[in-house]
């Protein structure tokens, strides 16, 4: 064996830097095509798209109604928006503002969440009103047959909107005929017998509403397909591209707008003119019920293309440092005895100045193992193929198998991904090479203390801190449908050990007007209804406080344990338990938490209310892209029961859900609402800008906050922190390993 | 960025959630700053030649790229090899890479080609014929989709034309050959988005 020498020693090297190694002599400028030579306009003319461009009567995006639902003016049609389009609907007309949020959540199954102001709405003031639709399209259009939907509006509201329908629509080239079938709101206007009282003759009448506001929020199944029907219809024809011109008949007879609001229904038929721009905005002018003019502003977006351009402007990475025949066999560097602080040293500023942090390396003659952590690529796998490439540059040549341990934000290591050096060296290039490489990369649980010999990095100890402004925002008060506190705040964490961590949080008002929100007139317990009593005295609060230990309590667990003052209205004890297979779609968790209640002023006082609150969790990770989250036990006001959660998560990263918690509270004693329910999203900026950039807009959006069915708010619950390292997640992401 | 942006830019503005550590949280608002604003210079010189100043402070292997569709030039520093594929850095950590001249991937210019098959292609450059070409592209999910093209080639005197047709889209590259039959100089697609690069090397050691 060689004594190490000049030709194989252990030198301090990184990795080829490159960012701004060459002169760019005009930054590469995203924007204005200036005055392009001759020959390039020939070829661009050559790469226009062909066969792309909409045809006459290639009814590319479904139009919107006034409902903010696929449709013509106020009636519905048939045919749905493209899968996972996201569409905001903003429509006018007398004294009626209509919000709608539109989703498609499968190819046949949509949603909306609507949000309407009824100005001096019978005399008791401004009303607002939520909804929610479903829609299902029963029957895809065929050469004969028409596209066919069902659908129920306002399915479990205050039911002003209340009413069902059944509805076909047939495409003849440029135009588009609509027939359909209402109850309900949809029955109202030249109304006859239901039709399905054949099968039962109950169903001929529709119940009243009852109980006003206290009723709201339960489905309202008694009353579906019930009472009078009445038909509706309409004509769409497409101008041009851009342009459709719709006539339509409403069965809609605008009783309670005519009784509250002064509403004038002079004829059932309504015209309008819609006009849809290159961005996604779709805008429409319709005259309706012969006496009111109406406008409505759409905006569709669709989750699974965020970007104009996919892909992403960060930087490439370093290539891999290919072998020369025979290196492998080099051995001499394992005798110099600084040889694997020198390659610590190597690789944690190399990884340093690609983003990441390195938080252990240990070398052998044939395999190392690395720890690290990712505080910027969105994508895991993309990760992990930066760290694979610097090692290809930096480790010696004898290295063959390389063992990389992405660790969560929280010091646990997640997954071990073991990679051959030689597959890296002949995957590079090759044209499936994303796919081959994750074929025979292999993935296992990283349970297990660090390996003899291992040197630390700088990962920890860390100490990190930051100041900021600050948004907290409640929705859909009665007085002020959007309410909000503005201020600033300052965090500091403290990682001593890997795993062990001390994180604290002030907020300071600077103003705002949550504090104003009405006092709760709940029954149950206050354990969240006292929002505006924690706003109004918690001018400069302490949000959180608290010293939490993660760790690995065996192969496929991973357990977390925090004390401290652990969010707005709780301090105490939470601990948490995971058990989660490295390739599974399935896990369990347990969670087990002691809290009180914590003082208004959010000082370190607390109020005399503590309570045992718990759940069991059972996930599920579709491999369609839904998640399933189970999860039963006790809630914070002692309630018992399970919260069920769907959240249609994409690839990269955005993520829309809702959820619904049903308890042993009854509908009656929770108040408005009948039980807990909601909708939430989560949109990175990195899916936006298509650069790795940190932060992401989350909202979950409640029709109302009250005590049944709430939980604690603990920070570093376990589950996202592993899965996105795991088999199914690292799989829907490698397409991005060599990126 | 335009319409897209704005909306981004509010968001930005009003997430509660800070954005990040100290740091990080004002190089982000910074990021997110530039990238919503355009960057219009004036036209670049298109000529496949760097000035002096450039090839006298580099060392080693040297090509020109020229991004038409970008409006922007750079200089591009030999990266390093692996087999035929060589790979050069274009300035602000863009990666370009051609197998034996013919390009093969890119990155961090949006809309990357990821990976292409050119094992036929290599052929047909050297004998003619027809060739089908696979190019990889990420998507908005950041899947990987591939594309297909058939492509026809056609050569007078030292210049190559390859004419590449696919299901949506089509493109023409010109490579400009050597004696010893070697890609010299060459016009090539890189993708829908990210449009064509003419390159020629400036020094080859």
């Amino acid at each position: 064996m060689p004594a190490a020498g000049a030709g194989t020693a252990i030198t301090n090297k990184r990795a080829p830097e490159f960012d701004g190694a060459a002169g760019t002599m005009n930054g590469p400028s995203f924007h204005g095509h200036t005055g392009l030579p001759g020959l390039t306009a020939l070829f661009l003319a050559v790469a226009t798209p062909v066969a792309v461009s909409a045809q006459a009567g290639d009814w590319q995006r479904t139009p919107l109604n006034f409902m903010g639902v696929p449709g013509m003016l106020d009636m519905p049609t048939a045919h749905e928006m493209q899968d996972a389009d996201l569409s905001l609907t903003f429509a006018g007309l007398t004294r009626t503002g209509r919000n709608s949020l539109h989703f498609q959540i499968t190819p046949r199954l949509s949603g909306v969440f609507r949000y309407v102001y009824l100005d001096d709405y019978g005399g008791t003031g401004d009303y607002y009103d939520r909804s929610f639709d479903l829609r299902y399209l029963v029957a895809e259009e065929g050469a004969y047959r028409p596209a066919i939907t069902v659908g129920l509006q306002d399915f479990g509201g205050t039911g002003i909107y209340s009413g069902e329908y059944v509805v076909g629509t047939k495409t003849f080239g440029r135009l588009r005929a609509t027939a359909g079938i209402g109850w309900g709101r949809f029955g109202s206007y030249n109304g006859f017998t239901n039709p399905l009282g054949v099968f039962r003759t109950s169903l001929e009448t529709r119940p009243a509403q009852t109980g006003g506001i206290s009723q709201t929020g339960r489905l309202d199944v008694k009353h579906w397909f019930r009472g009078d029907a009445a038909l509706f219809g309409g004509l769409q024809y497409q101008v041009n591209d851009r342009m459709i011109v719709t006539a339509e008949y409403s069965s809609d007879a605008y009783s309670i707008e005519t009784r509250r609001l002064g509403f004038e229904h002079r004829s059932p038929v309504n015209l309008g003119l819609s006009y849809r721009f290159g961005n996604g905005l779709d805008l429409s002018a319709a005259y309706l019920y012969g006496s009111t003019f109406g406008l409505r502003l759409s905006y569709t977006f669709n989750p699974k293309s965020p970007r104009r351009v996919d892909g992403s402007y960060e930087g490439g990475p370093v290539p891999v440092a290919v072998r020369a025949p025979g290196d492998a066999s080099d051995l001499g560097w394992t005798l110099q005895p600084d040889a694997s602080s020198i390659l610590r040293d190597n690789v944690a500023e190399t990884l340093e100045s690609a983003g990441l942090v390195l938080q252990s390396l240990t070398v052998g003659a044939r395999s190392a193992e690395i720890r690290f952590r990712n505080p910027t690529f969105p994508s895991s796998a993309q990760a992990v193929g930066r760290v694979a490439r610097i090692l290809t540059a930096l480790l010696p040549a004898s290295v063959e198998t390389f063992e990389i341990v992405p660790v969560s934000a929280n010091g646990t290591p997640a997954s071990r991904i073991t990679l051959r050096r030689s597959d890296l060296e002949d995957l590079e290039f090759a044209p499936d090479g994303s796919w081959q490489s994750f074929a025979r990369a292999e993935i296992t649980d990283a349970a297990g203390p660090v390996p003899p010999g291992a040197l630390p990095g700088p990962a920890a100890p860390a100490f990190t801190w930051g100041v900021g402004p600050y948004v907290e925002t409640t929705f859909f008060d009665p007085d002020a449908p959007i309410r909000f506190d503005l201020g600033v705040e300052a965090h500091a964490r403290l990682e001593p050990a890997p795993g062990l961590v001390f994180s604290g949080q002030v907020k300071h008002r600077l103003t705002g007007n949550q504090g104003d929100l009405r006092p709760s007139n709940s029954i149950l317990p206050h354990v969240r209804s006292d929002l505006n009593l924690y706003a109004s005295e918690g001018q400069t609060a302490l949000s959180h406080l608290t010293a939490a230990k993660y760790f690995r309590p065996g192969e496929n667990l991973y357990g977390r344990v925090t004390v401290g003052y652990l969010e707005q209205m709780y301090a105490g004890v939470s601990s948490e338990l995971l058990w989660k297979p490295v390739d599974s779609r399935l896990a369990f968790g347990l969670e087990a938490n002691y809290v009180a209640q914590r003082d208004f002023d959010q000082a370190f006082g607390l109020r005399d209310y503590e309570v045992f609150t718990g759940h069991a969790s059972a996930y599920w990770d579709g491999n369609n892209g839904f998640r399933y989250q189970l999860d039963a036990g006790r809630y914070l006001a002692g309630d018992w029961g399970a919260t069920l959660s769907v959240d249609r998560a994409f690839d990269n990263g955005i993520r829309i859900g809702a959820f619904a918690t049903l308890t042993d509270v009854s509908f009656d004693d929770f108040g408005e609402g009948s039980f807990d329910k909601g909708i939430r999203f989560e949109i990175p900026f990195s899916a936006l800008l298509g650069r790795p950039v940190k932060g992401s807009v989350s909202r979950t959006i409640r029709p109302v906050l009250r005590d049944g069915g709430a939980r604690l708010n603990v920070d570093g619950r376990l589950y996202d922190s592993v899965r996105d390292y795991h088999q199914p997640g690292l799989q829907s992401q490698w397409g991005r390993f060599w990126r | 960025m335009t319409v897209r942006t704005l909306p981004v830019l509010a968001l930005a503005v009003l997430s509660a959630c800070g954005l990040g550590d100290r740091g990080t949280y004002f190089k982000d608002a910074a990021t997110l700053i530039r990238s919503g604003l355009a960057r219009d210079a004036g036209p670049v010189d298109q000529s496949l030649t760097l000035p002096e100043a450039i090839t006298d402070a580099v060392p080693g292997p040297l090509m020109v790229g020229v991004f038409p569709e970008r409006n922007a030039k750079a200089a591009m520093v030999f990266l390093g090899g692996n087999g035929t594929v060589t790979s050069w850095a274009a300035g602000g950590g863009i990666t370009i890479a051609f197998d034996d001249g013919v390009l093969t991937a890119t990155r961090g210019l949006g809309g990357d080609l990821m990976s292409a098959d050119l094992d036929e292609v290599k052929a047909g450059l050297r004998g003619g014929g027809q060739a089908v070409r696979v190019h990889r592209y990420l998507d908005g999910e950041e899947h990987l989709q591939a594309r297909a093209f058939v492509c026809d080639y056609s050569r007078t005197g030292a210049t190559v034309v390859e004419d590449c047709t696919g299901p949506e889209l089509g493109f023409e590259n010109q490579y400009v050959l050597d004696s010893r039959g070697r890609i010299r100089e060459s016009l090539q697609w890189i993708g829908p988005q990210a449009g064509y690069l003419r390159s020629a090397p400036i020094r080859d050691r």
